[in-house]
């Protein structure tokens, strides 16, 4: 078979050739099926997003896109009746890299306290349908991530919740909950008395359910470890500190449960004292974020000091004893590792 | 933040789709070629179409002729991953047309070869 190749660029379009993950593949293939059978179109979502940024959405997953640049060239030819046509010579490829747990930018969304929405008036407001196309992430993801932050739509405007008024629902949820004697593993937003809006009650159920629809499966474990990161504030002792985290949860349960396991990465012991330190307070570079905390004390036991270091590994399958060491020494004290200041 | 919206085109379609090895066969007939380094002509500059030379298909194996001159040898490969082509409007940019999805390739990627007097 002998053909003719020739070259006739399309210059009124532009082509990219984009590597498709498995999984929107079936889905696209599906829908082929389906437009064949019924020759309706019926186009599931899928999108490109972003800006600096790209990714690649459909209804629940999302991709990190980033570009492939080859050194050979990639002709893109048309079948014609004698041959090949060239139509355009594509730019890198285009490759997909699944984005495990996508982020939603917060600082910019204004804050809603029960009685008024603040934020900066330089910022624009969005409702939650318009944050939830502009996110980088798929529909599904958005949703589940809005729920985790507190998320609610006040007026129109998405916002997220205050710690005060989250404490606030927290503390009418296991009150309304203890006076009924009901179990935490079927809630639904009418079973709590509350002088907050249903649409609040609803958005600090989610945050803290199992399941993202009514009936709510609340995570107790959860709830009690919000409550001791929101009671963190000012070195205070740490037997201090433990009474005041249990006096905070309104109703009664295993005080077994309160323990600092649960609030891993949000604090720093030096001596008798517990400090709240928060991960996205530090340095974003590891000499100076290691330099940060062995000013707030010279030994910390590797648990401890993990939840502030794993963010900043380049590599996320380095060992963060063997990441340490580029920065800190390693100790053995009483059976404990030890990290060290060099 | 830009949102674009990709649809796979269902109207594509190629009336010499049957031209090409069947390996190579989309429904809109769409193919990829691989070359080493790049195939240097004019085309770009002028309107229309313009013949720079052959491909000759023998099973799996392919040989591209440049203007004559110059002789690659490919083959039909099947790519890693299959490759989704986007064909986007620079005036509507809140669309892309997702015009094929592309299973194997055309590859030439040995080092050209000069045709002998004979061809």
């Amino acid at each position: 078979m002998k053909l003719n190749f020739y070259e006739e660029y399309d210059k009124r379009h532009i082509y990219r050739l984009i590597e498709l993950p498995e999984q929107i593949i079936g889905e696209l293939r599906e829908e082929e099926e389906e437009y064949k059978k019924t020759k309706e179109l019926q186009h599931y979502s899928l999108t490109l997003r972003g800006k600096d940024r790209l990714v690649l959405c459909n209804k629940n997953t999302t991709w990190n896109v980033k570009q492939r640049s080859q050194s050979n060239t990639l002709h893109l030819v048309e079948t014609r009746d004698d041959g090949l046509a060239s139509i355009c010579i594509t730019q890198p490829i285009l490759e997909c890299t699944l984005s495990e747990s996508p982020q939603l930018d917060t600082s910019d969304l204004p804050c809603y306290d029960g009685d008024s929405i603040m934020g900066d008036p330089r910022i624009a407001k969005h409702d939650l349908d318009s944050l939830r196309n502009r996110s980088s992430m798929s529909g599904v993801q958005f949703d589940q991530v809005w729920a985790q932050i507190g998320g609610v739509e006040v007026d129109g405007v998405a916002c997220v919740l205050a710690d005060s008024l989250i404490k606030e629902t927290i503390d009418d949820i296991l009150t309304s909950l203890a006076s009924q004697k009901q179990q935490l593993n079927l809630v639904s937003a009418s079973d709590v008395v509350s002088d907050t809006s249903p649409a609040v009650v609803t958005a600090v159920l989610k945050m803290f359910a199992t399941t993202p629809i009514e009936p709510y499966n609340l995570d107790l474990a959860h709830i009690i470890s919000w409550i001791g990161k929101n009671a963190l504030g000012e070195p205070v002792q740490i037997e201090q500190f433990m009474i005041m985290w249990k006096n905070s949860i309104p109703m009664i349960f295993d005080e077994d449960m309160v323990s600092l396991d649960l609030i891993k990465g949000s604090y720093a012991l030096c001596e008798t004292m517990i400090h709240k330190l928060s991960e996205s307070d530090l340095p974003r570079d590891p000499k100076e974020r290691f330099a940060r905390l062995f000013q707030i004390k010279d030994k910390w036991e590797l648990d401890e000091i993990t939840p502030f270091i794993e963010p900043i590994k380049m590599n996320k399958s380095t060992k963060t004893e063997n990441f340490v060491l580029k920065y800190a020494k390693k100790r053995k004290i009483g059976g404990k590792v030890m990290v060290c200041r060099e | 933040m830009n949102v674009t919206n990709i649809f796979l085109d269902h109207l594509r379609q190629n009336d010499h789709v049957e031209s090409v090895p069947q390996m190579i066969q989309t429904p809109s007939g769409m193919a990829i070629v691989e070359i080493q380094g790049e195939v240097v002509s004019k085309a770009h500059l002028q309107e229309g179409s313009r013949r720079v030379g052959s491909i000759e298909f023998e099973e799996k194996k392919a040989t591209l002729v440049i203007d004559g001159k110059q002789r690659m040898r490919g083959s039909i490969k099947k790519l890693d991953k299959p490759l989704g082509l986007l064909k986007m409007d620079p005036e509507n940019r809140h669309q892309v047309d997702l015009i094929e999805i592309v299973t194997h390739k055309v590859s030439f990627t040995d080092i050209p070869e000069p045709v002998g007097a004979e061809e």
